[in-house]
This record gives C-alpha cells, sequence and structure tokens, in this order.
C-alpha cells in the first residue's frame, strides 16, 4: 500500500531541533524546509524609547523590552523577537509569545493593591490545543519585608491561591509607582521580574 | 541575553517539564511493549491524558512491535500495531524468516483512579486482526505517594496462558480467514490467568518497572521455538529524554534483553510550549478628538488610498484583501487567510489593520473570509467593542458574545474596490516529499523521498488552473514487484507499478471552478488529471448553513485511470462514481461524515468516518467502508478500513505555517471501496470559517 508518511519521530525531532536550542538565525532555514512560511508580521522593538528589563527567573537570564504602546494607563512592551507583554500601571495583564500565553487576567488595579485588599483573579491562558483554559485565585495583599527590592522603596506582597496552588507576587514602589516586580507568568515561563531602568 | 536564547531556554525548561508549577509534580502514565497504556509486556489501570497520540517502538529477542495509539476520549484508547517475529521458521517451515502480523486494541477506563480506589481499565487485544495476540484484561493500578505504582490484572486469551488459574468456559478456536472481522465470540472465554507489576519513579527522569507475565507465549517460545521463555517476570529500566520520548531498556523472560522507544505526543503541549512568535499590532483606539465627519466617503480617490494600504498591512499578516467596499459607517472586507491558520485569529488581526487605517465614522466591520474565491459567511463586529475589550480579562469570550458570525451572499457588493493584481495571477513552488509503503511482508517499511514542482494560475475568483510534477530523488518503493491478485478491476492495488513507473509523474493538472450558486450552497467542478491514478470530471456541491452543525454534499464524477507512467495517456477502465454524503459535528471537535455511493471499482456502499479535531488543527480518525464486495472478492483484509491523523506543522513549530504531516494508514489497500482523491473538496474548507469551528478556535481572536 502507498501513502504519505514522513517518519513522525524525525518530524517531531527536526521540530524540537529548529523550534529549540537554535538560535533564531539557525531556525529560519529549518523553518523554510518544514514549510514555516515565518508570515506573521510583528510589530518589531523600537530602537529607543522607555523600556524595561526583564528576567525569567527559572533560567535566571534577562532581555529588554521596549514600549511599542500607551494605550490609557496600559503599556505594550515588546521584545526583539516581537513577543509582547502588556503591563497596567506596572501590573502584568498579558502576555503574547511566550509558549502558552497569558491571554488576559482580571488583576486589581494599583490603588486595590496598595490599599491592600483582598480580592480575586481570574488568568486566561491559551493551551497547546488553543484552548482558553481559565484559572481562578483567591488573593491577598501585606506589606512585605522588603525582600530583595532597591532601597528606599515599599514592598507589597500579593498571594494567591488556587486549587491548582499558590503564586507570590512582590511588587516594589516608589512615589506611587512600581519600579519593580517580580510577577507570575504562567505555567511554562513562571515568573517574570520586571526592573524599570 | 539574545531573544533566540530565551526562546531556547523556554523550550527547554518546557521539555524538561520544569515549569509545572504551581501544579503539583504526577508520575505521567508509560507505555507498555504492545503500545498501550501499561508496565513491560502487561497492560496497567491506567489511560494517557487525553487526546495524547504515541508511537512506541519495542523490541526483544526475535519480536519486533511498532504501535500508533490514540486516547480517543478520556476514558477510551485504541492502538494499531505492526509487530514481526523474526525466527519463524526455525523449526516448523514458513516461507519466511519474519512474520508479520497486524492487530487492533481497544480499552476502557471503567474506574478512575480515586483516593481508596485503583484506577480500573478493561481492555480487549487484537479484536480484527490474525488473533495472533488475541486477549482480554481486566487491570486495576493504585498509585500510593507520588513515587509508587502497584498494579495487578486478570487475563484471558494470550494473556491468560501462563499459569492459569481458572476457567470461563472454554475458547473457541476462530477461523480468522481473510482477517478483518472482529471476534467477539472468543472474548472473556478460556484460561484466566492473574499478572502483576509495580512502577518506581526513581527520579524525575529514571523509572523502574517491574512485572509477572501472565503470557505464555505459547506459539513463539513453544511451537515455534524463535526465544526461550525461562521466568514470567520482566525488569526494565526507563529514560524519559524529553516531553516528548521516552527510552527504555529491559531483561525480558529470563532470557532475552529488550529495548523500546516511546513518542507520545499530546496536542495540548506543542513541543516548543506553544506559539512564540510575535503579537499583533496594537489594536488603535479611536482618538478622543479624531474626525468623526464621512465626507472621505465620497472621495474615490481617498478609497483606492485606504484599499492600498490596508491590503499592505494585510499582506505583511499573510492575507490577501479580495475586495472592500466603504461606507459612512461600516465596511466591508473580502479577505483571502492562510488554510491551516488558526481562523479567528486572521479575523482578529484583519480587525486590527481596520481599526489603524479607517477613519473614525466606521463602526461597523464586516469581514468576509473567501477560500477560492468563495466567500464562506461574514463576521460582524463593532469597532467600539474591540476598544473596549482590548486589555480586558476574558476578552476573547466577551468579543464572541458580541460578534455575529453570518451568512454571505455570493456576489461582491456593488461599488466595491477589488483588490489589485490578484487576477491573473501566477504562482509556483517546490517542495519535499516522502511516500511510503507499509506493510509489504516482503519489507514492511518502504519509502521514497522526491520533490515535489507545483504552480497554481488563478484566471479568475474561483477559477484556477494549477497542477504539480514529482521527480524522485532516492528510495526503495520501486523494489515491490508484488502483482495484485485482486479479482476486482485494479483500481488502486496497481499502487507499486505507478510508484516504480512515475518517475517523473505529472502527479495532478486540473482546471478548477470554485462558486456559491445560492446563500448555503458551495460547488466546485474539477477537470484533468485529478490524482496520480485517476483523470476525468469531478462536480461537488455542498449544503452547508452558516450555523447548523449539519451538511450535505454530493459528488459525481466520470474518471478513467490513468497510465503507469502519470504521464497524459490512459488505460482503458472507466466508471462513473460519486456519493451523497452527510456530515454532522457534534462539538467538542468530534465530526462525524457518512458517504453513501459508488466507489472507484464500481462497487456500491458506504463509509462512515470519525474525527476528533482539536482546536489547534490536530485530527485524529478512523474510517471503515462496506460496499457489495464480498469479503472473499476484497481479499486481505476483507474490507476497506483505515487511520487518519493530521499534526499541523504550526503546531509542531510554534509558528506559523502551511504544511501538516496527514498520513492516512490503511491495514492494507486493495480495490474494494476506494474513493476518488480530488484535491479541494468542500466541507473542511467551508466548515473551517463558519459557526461551531470558529466558535472551538476562537481563543486565539486577540493572538
Amino acid at each position: 500500500m502507498t501513502m504519505r508518511l514522513a517518519p513522525l519521530g524525525l518530524v517531531v525531532a527536526a521540530a524540537l531541533l529548529s523550534g529549540c536550542g537554535l538560535g533564531q538565525r539557525a531556525l529560519a532555514p529549518a523553518a523554510g524546509m518544514l514549510g514555516g512560511s515565518g508570515q506573521a508580521s510583528t510589530p518589531a522593538m523600537p530602537k529607543s524609547g522607555p523600556g524595561t528589563e526583564v528576567t525569567l527567573s527559572f533560567r535566571g537570564f534577562k532581555f529588554p523590552m521596549r514600549e511599542l504602546e500607551r494605550d490609557g494607563n496600559v503599556v505594550t512592551y515588546v521584545a526583539a523577537d516581537g513577543a509582547q507583554m502588556e503591563l497596567r500601571d506596572g501590573i502584568l495583564i498579558a502576555t503574547r509569545g511566550f509558549g502558552t500565553d497569558l491571554m488576559s487576567s482580571s488583576q486589581p488595579g494599583l490603588a486595590e493593591l496598595v490599599r491592600g485588599a483582598a480580592h480575586k483573579r481570574s488568568d486566561f491562558y491559551l493551551d497547546g490545543t488553543d484552548t482558553m483554559l481559565r484559572r481562578d485565585f483567591d488573593c491577598t495583599v501585606a506589606a512585605g519585608d522588603g525582600g530583595e527590592g532597591p532601597a528606599g522603596t515599599r514592598h507589597i506582597r500579593q498571594k494567591c491561591s488556587s486549587p491548582d496552588g499558590y503564586i507570590t507576587n512582590d511588587y516594589w514602589l516608589r512615589g506611587g509607582r512600581i519600579v519593580q516586580s517580580s510577577q507570575w507568568v504562567s505555567d511554562y515561563a513562571g515568573y517574570a521580574g520586571f526592573v524599570a531602568p | 541575553m539574545t531573544t533566540a536564547r530565551r526562546r531556547a531556554a523556554i523550550c527547554s525548561a518546557v521539555m524538561a517539564g520544569l515549569l509545572a508549577a504551581p501544579a503539583a509534580a504526577e508520575m505521567r502514565p508509560t507505555l507498555s511493549f504492545g503500545g498501550m497504556t501499561g508496565l513491560i509486556d502487561m497492560p496497567t489501570g491506567e489511560s494517557q491524558n487525553d487526546g495524547v497520540l504515541s508511537i512506541t517502538s519495542a523490541h526483544f529477542g526475535p519480536i519486533s512491535r511498532t504501535t500508533l495509539s490514540f486516547q480517543i476520549t478520556p476514558r477510551l484508547s485504541g492502538s494499531f500495531r505492526y509487530a514481526g517475529t523474526r525466527d519463524w521458521n526455525r523449526v516448523v517451515p514458513f516461507p519466511l524468516e519474519t512474520y508479520y502480523d497486524r492487530s487492533f486494541d481497544l480499552r476502557y477506563q471503567l474506574l478512575n483512579e480515586g483516593t481508596y480506589v485503583p484506577g480500573v481499565v478493561i481492555g480487549l487485544q487484537d479484536i480484527i486482526g490474525t488473533g495472533q495476540m488475541s486477549g482480554e484484561y481486566i487491570a486495576a493500578t493504585k498509585t500510593f505517594g507520588d513515587k509508587l505504582k502497584v498494579t495487578a490484572g486478570l487475563g484471558w486469551g494470550r494473556l491468560g496462558s501462563y499459569e492459569p488459574i481458572g476457567a470461563i468456559g472454554t475458547r473457541p478456536d476462530f477461523d480468522y480467514g481473510l482477517g478483518g472481522t472482529v471476534r467477539t465470540g472468543q472474548w472473556f472465554k478460556g484460561d484466566f490467568a492473574p499478572f502483576a507489576g509495580i512502577e518506581y519513579q526513581i527520579n524525575d527522569k529514571l523509572g523502574f518497572k517491574a512485572e509477572y507475565s501472565s503470557d505464555d507465549y505459547v506459539t513463539e517460545a513453544g511451537e515455534r521455538q524463535t526465544f526461550e521463555r525461562k521466568s514470567p517476570f520482566n525488569f526494565g529500566l526507563e529514560y524519559q529524554v524529553n516531553g516528548v520520548l521516552r527510552v527504555g531498556a529491559y531483561y525480558m523472560y529470563g532470557s532475552e534483553l529488550g529495548l523500546s522507544a516511546q513518542f507520545a505526543l499530546d496536542p495540548r503541549r506543542s513541543p516548543t510550549g506553544g506559539l512564540t512568535y510575535g503579537g499583533p499590532r496594537p489594536l488603535k483606539d479611536r482618538a478622543a478628538g479624531a474626525d468623526w465627519s464621512t465626507e472621505w466617503v465620497s472621495d474615490r480617490g481617498r478609497q483606492s488610498t485606504l484599499r492600498d494600504s490596508i491590503a499592505r498591512d494585510l499582506r505583511a499578516d499573510g492575507m490577501t484583501l479580495e475586495s472592500i467596499s466603504f461606507a459612512a459607517s461600516a465596511v466591508e472586507l473580502r479577505v483571502r487567510t492562510p488554510q491551516r491558520e488558526n481562523g479567528p485569529q486572521m479575523l482578529g488581526r484583519a480587525a486590527r489593520v481596520l481599526a489603524a487605517q479607517l477613519p473614525a465614522s466606521v463602526e461597523t466591520f464586516r469581514i468576509v473570509p473567501v477560500w477560492n474565491g468563495v466567500p464562506l459567511s461574514q463576521v460582524v463586529m463593532q469597532r467600539s467593542d474591540l476598544e473596549a475589550l482590548d486589555h480586558a480579562p476574558n476578552q476573547d469570550a466577551l468579543m464572541r458574545s458580541r460578534t455575529e458570525i453570518l451568512a454571505v451572499s455570493g456576489a461582491t457588493p456593488e461599488g466595491a474596490l477589488m483588490g489589485e493584481g490578484l487576477y491573473p495571477r501566477f504562482g509556483w513552488g517546490v517542495s519535499p516529499y516522502v511516500r511510503t509503503s507499509l506493510f509489504d511482508p516482503e519489507d514492511p517499511l518502504r519509502a521514497d523521498f522526491g520533490l515535489r514542482l507545483s504552480a497554481r494560475y488563478d484566471i479568475a475568483p474561483g477559477l484556477v488552473l494549477s497542477g504539480s510534477v514529482t521527480k524522485k530523488v532516492i528510495g526503495n518503493l520501486d523494489a515491490s514487484d508484488r502483482v495484485s491478485n485482486s479479482v476486482l478491476p485494479h483500481v488502486r492495488s496497481d499502487g507499486n507499478i505507478y510508484d516504480r513507473e512515475g518517475d517523473p509523474a505529472l502527479e495532478t493538472l486540473t482546471m478548477a471552478w470554485y462558486a456559491k450558486p445560492g446563500e448555503n450552497l458551495y460547488s466546485r467542478v474539477t477537470v484533468g488529471y485529478l490524482e496520480r491514478m485517476f483523470g476525468g470530471i469531478s462536480g461537488e456541491l455542498l449544503w452547508k448553513r452558516v450555523d447548523s452543525p449539519f451538511a450535505l454534499g454530493v459528488e459525481l464524477n466520470y474518471v478513467q485511470q490513468r497510465d503507469f507512467d502519470q504521464m497524459l495517456g490512459f488505460q482503458d477502465y472507466k466508471v462513473f462514481t460519486g456519493h451523497v454524503s452527510g456530515y454532522y459535528s457534534f462539538g467538542n471537535g468530534y465530526v462525524a461524515q457518512l458517504d453513501v455511493g459508488r466507489y472507484l471499482a464500481g462497487d456500491i456502499g458506504a463509509t462512515l468516518a470519525i474525527d476528533r479535531e482539536f482546536a489547534n488543527g490536530w485530527k485524529v480518525g478512523a474510517f471503515a467502508t462496506m460496499t457489495d464486495v464480498s469479503y472473499e472478492d476484497f481479499g486481505e483484509g476483507s474490507f476497506d478500513k483505515g487511520i487518519r491523523i493530521q499534526i499541523p506543522f504550526n503546531w509542531l513549530l510554534g509558528r506559523p505555517s502551511e504544511k501538516a504531516y496527514a498520513p492516512t494508514i490503511r491495514p492494507i489497500t486493495r480495490d474494494g471501496g476506494a474513493r476518488l482523491s480530488v484535491d479541494g473538496r468542500l466541507y473542511d474548507s467551508v466548515r473551517g470559517y463558519q459557526q461551531g469551528r470558529l466558535d472551538d478556535q476562537w481563543g486565539r481572536f486577540w493572538r
């Protein structure tokens, strides 16, 4: 019998190699061979302008993101590869391009956070099947002990629990503005640290 | 730190499974030698995660098994296995040194594991093959802590052959004849024997397995003496290489070494951890002081400037503007989208382009996805909803509830501006291809690798001239000199002659005309060299309402068999073939299709196909065809059946791709129940941009 059957193992191996482990320049030809058109316009990172330094703490490395768009109090930041993060008054509300993305979330406003009010939080993730997953948290807010934050800042710690587990977000404020934070992104990306330059 | 390294680090972390917090670590169910969820040679009372597709290749002594398994629902799974036993003719004469056998299993999770209750699975092994692997079992598995699982069970048939402790009647003999029929009469009959085992997780990567097997290998070890079964105990170590691959080494039956490799793909966990390409253009809100005047509508020059800038931005997102018509408060955009890309994501990105370009007075966006010149639906959204829901929690569900997906007229609105340079338009490409031949007892895996040159000429909307030529680069498909023994017209069973003589081959060369003759009607007429074995004329009409899970289609073809060299000539065989097809989408991705009609060999019958399709384009399905051809005339396998899989490369790569890995696997290809294989069948493409499918995929609207 005859059919078109590329050995699956090879395909998977090629995808793993091309998607992971090689740099982006190395990826392009491999993706082309496998039919990757690369056809998705992505706004580029501005060459200069305000930005933030992001650390994905699970692996302990850093990359810069710059401001792409400001819509009221929501700022969309973009990295060199086009991945985006949306922060409202410094609080992460969405990502695009970080694996299982945080597509949207209900987060307290900055004023609510500063006031220390208990609140509910819902995160909406896109899983590998392109289906939306919702995770609901109950959160409390308390003053922190300063932790690893910069001197002369006020430390606020948000603890959220869900049936799946809990997360702890830290915010350091100066002059009513978040200047540094460590915030939960997703099961895949872990925590992200943000430092305003 | 470069972003490429950031991506790489995310990938490796995902594959290592290190970012699973806050969810607790768990022992994932692993696979057995037979490719089903289990220990080493014995099953367990667990199931894989819903939707997991796995391929297991396992070998010990003279025995090799390759198995494809799919977790069809959270409780039901199926396995298709191809097994070879070497030294088959060591003591009993047999024409070949290796005996090959196909088998199919089903297993069902009766009880899910609870705090006190074990997980319990009932399984039927080799239910339609020759019966060589035939056996039934009930297996129970309980997890203790997060490191230890204990399994005990009872087996019948093959799994009740060693030290049975009782019997239920006697197991009737089964004359498998031509194979392919279900052996219900034997199930849970005859001797039954206990089996047991443990699985211990040494660390994140390494697992230990030990079992007591109730399979006596009566034929392999006893009658044929292909190996010596000295002990019922098996031991193994397995290593989880990454999220997809697990390898194992074993000591089997007191005499043999074994090796296995398990590939398990979970549609929920793409190898890249998800979509790793960049975000969309930001949604532009209308500024507070925007110019709300409507004078621009009467300015034809302004409109064509707008059309050009919208077309440019759409092109950057992989889309093509077919037409756009402007009114003061509404626009209708007809747009061609990449076929395999997520529909709602394309609609969302098109809406962002419109929001960025259009004057403030336009409030309503009507976006009409177009496929081969045919509009499929109109998706109506309000610009103020987009503006209000950008950055809002649960924005996808909220946006869907404010979006209408409606029927659309086939005709472009009067006064619409057409996209420029679309017709006529020529395009071409070269891509690699692989063609394989499986399960030939003389060489169970043959393959050709080559290049395919394809070209497409869009003459007018819906009118397409296209073709493809293949040239083999390397391969051994031409080594098959099997002569078809089919008593039916050789509509498929001469495939090896086509492989041998068609190098290079004119694979297809067709003129196709797609149209929308009525509000819910879609049509296709294709003329030419339709597929590698047949040419002629093919016509199709589909009735599909935009809001209905049901569709009805008719396809009529008059075709003639092509010459083996796949150039322009034909053989003598001509046939009138066609079907009436009913389609039903049950929701949650389950789709059924029933075709009733006349097949290529002139036989009359019906095909039932059931597919499970995920929002990301993964598809796994099975089909079976019964026609008025007797089992005897059909030959080996008794009737046509198979499994089909589709895994889009964009899921594998985490970035846009128009390609997919989409094999159809038949245990054997014969001439009965064979359908014409013509490009551009309507249902899947039409359904892709209508209610139901768009709802399933809507999570990516804002991506």
